[in-house]
């Protein structure tokens, strides 16, 4: 009876081990094929047929349909360079030079990829609606109030996801992620 | 002491087995997965136009305010699908998924000669001779996502680019 019992425990502990570290991995988006450029992470696997099956279970149960890497390239931030949380309450500057590809984007989102409400309705800028500086890098402030030039408003003042999507990216930057010139997120006020 | 370690070791393991069989399942029953949103809300060779994203209405997660997506629930079982569409002047991808969310295929308008979507999917044994303006390619097994994003360069646009992904069609191609 005593065999028994402990038989159970153990049986209960290890599928209590298997199904939570499944959960983390999953919560976290913690997987094998991350590429980190500061803030900005790039999944490299997502979107590809034969993915790390940390990837496919992670876009499965996100729901997300993304395109792989020779067609768009997604990078997202949840934290500024400073390695803070990103809020809505704070205010950020993001700089960076244009993205090599035929079209990007950046645009913020809630925790769970949806977009965040906001009185100006603009959710996003792009390669086609920033207004660009003279070198053709580009400035956006992510802030709750209205500020001149390229204003995306953050919304709420909960935590939020900034992606940086490139569609048609450079050929080289698909060979060699690692050499994106990832954009600067420096946190400009944050009360 | 000895049989304790024992077990707990025994339970590690099996930890690592439930987790890895935990991770290998997912993909296949997530009930929220991208293919499982799409195949609720339309019909099989049917295609649907989404966005672009708004707050409350985002076709998927992280889906872009700035494109519009046709997407097309397809099955070659019994015979080809082919999808075309008339677009203005702007960037777009056309892309097949599988139904977890591998992307085995992927074109775009800067590949086209014709600047046109004009994409011929094949199902196993399927044969097709395409013209010089088409695409073909084979999917990957009976069933998957056709997805055409269009980028509006321009809010102004939005209502041309809807208009024209409101006339792509995605339908069965009756072979000799």
């Amino acid at each position: 009876m005593r065999s028994f019992v402990r038989f159970v425990f153990y049986l209960g502990l290890g599928a209590f081990i298997g199904l939570g570290s499944a959960w983390y991995v999953l919560e976290n988006g913690i997987s094998l094929d991350r590429v980190r450029m500061g803030p900005w992470v790039l999944r490299t696997d997502a979107g590809q047929p034969v993915a790390d099956p940390y990837t496919s279970a992670y876009i499965a149960r996100s729901g997300h349909i993304p395109l792989r890497l020779e067609g768009a390239m997604y990078f997202t931030a949840t934290t500024a360079s400073d390695g803070r949380e990103l809020s809505g309450a704070c205010s950020y500057v993001v700089s960076g030079p244009a993205p090599s590809g035929a079209w990007w984007s950046l645009s913020l989102h809630d925790p769970d990829g949806g977009l965040v409400e906001n009185p100006a309705r603009r959710y996003s800028f792009t390669s086609t609606t920033v207004f660009p500086e003279n070198d053709g890098s580009f400035v956006i402030s992510v802030a709750p109030r209205a500020r001149a030039g390229n204003w995306l408003p953050a919304g709420s003042d909960g935590p939020f996801v900034l992606m940086l999507r490139i569609h048609g990216p450079d050929p080289r930057l698909v060979r060699d992620p690692a050499s994106f010139v990832a954009p600067v997120i420096e946190t400009e006020e944050c009360p | 002491m000895r049989t304790g370690v024992f077990w707990l070791g025994l339970a590690v393991i099996l930890g690592g087995i439930v987790h890895i069989a935990a991770m290998l399942v997912i993909p296949a029953l997530a009930p929220k997965s991208g293919y499982s949103r799409i195949e609720a809300t339309s019909e099989v060779n049917e295609p649907v136009v989404r966005g672009p994203a708004i707050p409350g209405g985002e076709p998927f997660p992280f889906s872009s305010p700035d494109t519009v997506y046709v997407i097309c629930r397809f099955d070659v079982s019994d015979n080809p699908v082919r999808f075309t569409a008339t677009l203005p002047l702007t960037y777009w991808s056309l892309a097949l998924s599988e139904t977890d969310g591998g992307n085995y295929y992927h074109t775009n308008s800067m590949q086209s000669l014709t600047g046109q979507p004009d994409l011929v999917v094949l199902g196993r044994g399927q044969e097709f001779e395409p013209t010089a303006d088409q695409a073909v390619t084979r999917a990957s097994g009976p069933r998957g996502l056709m997805i055409l994003r269009i980028v509006l360069r321009d809010r102004s646009l939005e209502p041309t680019i809807k208009e024209a992904a409101a006339g792509a069609a995605c339908a069965p191609l009756e072979i000799g």
